[in-house]
């Protein structure tokens, strides 16, 4: 077997030992550990919709500790400034001398996490997004790039809407899939509070870091050439485009939504360890990458739809 | 064939697991046109005794002659190679019909099995192959040559080894059809045999005349008891002879055998009665030959009997 092809097999190996620390922390949750390693292996960005103590920053702390990724974390409110998230000039002396240099703000990291961005205003909430999407911060002129590889994984309090700035569509439309966090099951609850409050240290457990930063970027690089045959990648641009032609949707997805879709499906399908795309993957994907991008009709909203219901309903009918 | 084999570029310029996908994609396809093949030999086979059989015990196919000359351009070869000189050679109408419905369906048959793409068919026969061999097939057919493209090229191609294109073929269907040909070739041979002919059923004046569907221009082989007649038994003598046989003039009773026998001759024989003779009668067992030979005989004697 040629050496690229192990170097392949062992990058996939890496990603099942990430899934396998992660675990240590984090129980159950699967679906949405796999979106969120989905979304960075695809160079992306993810909106995490949760109730609050369903632990997402446990699980995107856990992710960068075993990728051996920089994390930190932003609290949005609705005083928070822009350059409170991408930094600002300051004024510093050294050896007598003064000097404008710019201080780096928290955005400035491997791996974001910027809870309840709709508590933010619409100006920060700009300033954010445009990092997110040009991967790079202008400040006085200059312009900085931001570290690779950089995810951003902006949290929603559903319930609270008191004091908020829903994200619009437009800005939604730039985050490439939507997580969804469920309460666990019992379960999984029992087993959450038997890890957490058992013996020991009481601490979180230790988890080993199985992949580096390097190693990330060549997996993102190997991603975008996973063969998809035709016929797969025609179905998942008929699928967003369906979105835009049904009676139940009133603004359905854009291209965006399409490029998301198949390189989340590509991303999906190298993470399972295979050397293609499969509807299969496509399938997985559809909900999370469409999801944030459709507005459903008063139609959906009278017959008691959801937008994963109508999602689901054109996956069967492309 | 909606397939492209390739781009025509120099082979020798590409990665070797494409160029393998490539002979691979090349080799389900040859499959694929195997298959088409031998599905159309068994429906044309079929068909073309089935029509044969239909068209021999309808008497013959409508507006053709019973039996069709065969050119002797056709024949040239067989008188030159095997020596063989048929003097007019013809053959049946039924069998020509029935040759020229086969030839038709196994074009057909050919036609609509290749009018989906060979290997999509292939893809179909082994389901655990489908996705994987498409967009390898897909990825040759973009000529694209990434790490993920190879590894994708190998994975299939050791796939490949271990797929079979058996799954084309439905045996079941196969094996029915074989059925079906066999019950029509014993029903064709009985039919031969028994001389079945639906001919002029609807005519009732010339049932009388035609005797079994014999054509009156026919010279080969016929039927020994229809022109004989029906079998009977040759009755035994049942009268007693006086014979004497004179033995004067030839010496004494105490010659030798071969004196005997040369005095037998010289005398002759005359009975107080003349024995009529009676036509010999024919058994089946006998051969149409001997019958020949017979009457020659009869006739040999009977010519040296007048002679005397």
């Amino acid at each position: 077997m040629s050496e690229p092809t192990t170097d392949i097999d062992r990058l996939q190996q890496r990603l099942v030992g990430v899934r396998k620390e992660v675990g240590k922390r984090i129980v159950g949750q699967t679906e949405v550990l796999e979106g969120l390693l989905v979304c960075i292996l695809a160079d992306g960005n993810a909106l995490l919709e949760s109730n609050p103590g369903l632990g997402k920053t446990t699980m995107v702390r856990t992710v960068a500790d075993v990728t051996d990724l920089d994390f930190s974390r932003v609290q949005n409110t609705p005083d928070l400034m822009p350059s409170d998230i991408t930094g600002t000039e300051i004024i510093r002396e050294s050896g007598g001398n003064r000097e404008f240099v710019f201080e780096k703000g928290p955005i400035f990291a491997n791996v974001v996490l910027a809870d309840e961005i709709n508590r933010a205003t619409p100006k920060t909430q700009a300033a954010l997004l445009e990092a997110m999407q040009e991967k790079q911060v202008t400040a006085a002129g200059e312009t900085y790039d931001l570290p690779r590889p950089f995810f951003v994984l902006a949290t929603q309090n559903p319930i609270d809407q008191e004091g908020t700035y829903p994200l619009p569509e437009a800005q939604t439309d730039r985050f490439l899939i939507k997580l969804v966090l469920d309460y666990p099951s019992y379960e999984e609850e029992r087993d959450i509070v038997n890890l957490y409050t058992g013996g020991g240290s009481g601490s979180t457990p230790p988890v080993e870091k199985v992949l580096t930063r390097e190693e990330i970027k060549e997996i993102q690089s190997l991603v975008r050439e996973v063969p998809i045959a035709d016929d797969v990648r025609d179905r998942a641009i008929r699928l967003v485009r369906a979105t835009r032609e049904a009676e139940t949707v009133e603004f359905g997805a854009s291209p965006r939504a399409s490029m998301g879709l198949v390189l989340t499906a590509k991303a999906r399908a190298f993470m399972r360890g295979r050397n293609h795309v499969s509807w299969e993957d496509v399938e997985a994907m559809a909900a999370p990458v469409l999801r944030h991008r459709i507005l459903l009709d008063f139609r959906a909203e009278r017959e008691g739809l959801s937008t994963d219901d109508v999602i689901a309903e054109l996956v069967d009918e492309v | 064939m909606s397939e492209t084999t390739g781009t025509g570029d120099d082979e020798s310029d590409r990665p070797t697991e494409e160029r393998k996908i490539r002979r691979a994609l090349t080799q389900i396809r040859r499959e694929g046109w195997k298959v088409a093949v031998i599905y159309a030999v068994i429906d044309a086979t079929l068909a073309t005794l089935v029509v044969n059989l239909a068209a021999t015990v309808a008497g013959g196919v409508p507006r053709l002659p019973t039996r069709l000359p065969i050119p002797r351009a056709l024949l040239r070869p067989l008188r030159e190679t095997a020596g063989v000189t048929l003097a007019e050679p013809t053959v049946s109408s039924a069998a020509v019909v029935g040759v020229a419905v086969g030839l038709v369906v196994f074009a057909v048959d050919v036609a609509l099995r290749v009018r989906r793409p060979l290997v999509e068919q292939f893809e179909a026969a082994n389901p655990a192959l489908q996705e994987s061999l498409r967009t390898a097939r897909d990825a040759v057919r973009a000529d694209r040559h990434s790490r993920m493209a190879r590894r994708l090229y190998e994975s299939v191609l050791a796939d490949l080894k271990r797929a079979s294109s058996v799954g084309l073929l439905d045996l079941r269907r196969v094996a029915v059809t074989v059925l079906l040909i066999t019950a029509v070739s014993v029903a064709t041979i009985q039919v031969a045999v028994v001389d079945i002919s639906l001919a002029g059923l609807d005519d009732g004046s010339d049932s009388g005349v035609q005797t079994g569907g014999t054509d009156a221009d026919y010279t080969g082989l016929q039927d020994g008891s229809a022109i004989l007649g029906d079998p009977e038994d040759v009755p035994e003598g049942s009268e007693d002879l006086d014979a004497t046989i004179d033995t004067s003039g030839s010496g004494s009773g105490d010659g030798t055998d071969a004196e005997s026998a040369a005095s037998y001759e010289d005398s002759g024989f005359a009975g107080p009665e003349t024995v009529e003779s009676q036509r010999a009668g024919f058994t089946e067992r006998e051969q149409l030959e001997d019958a020949e030979l017979i009457r020659e005989y009869n006739l040999r004697i009977r010519e040296e009997t007048d002679n005397e």
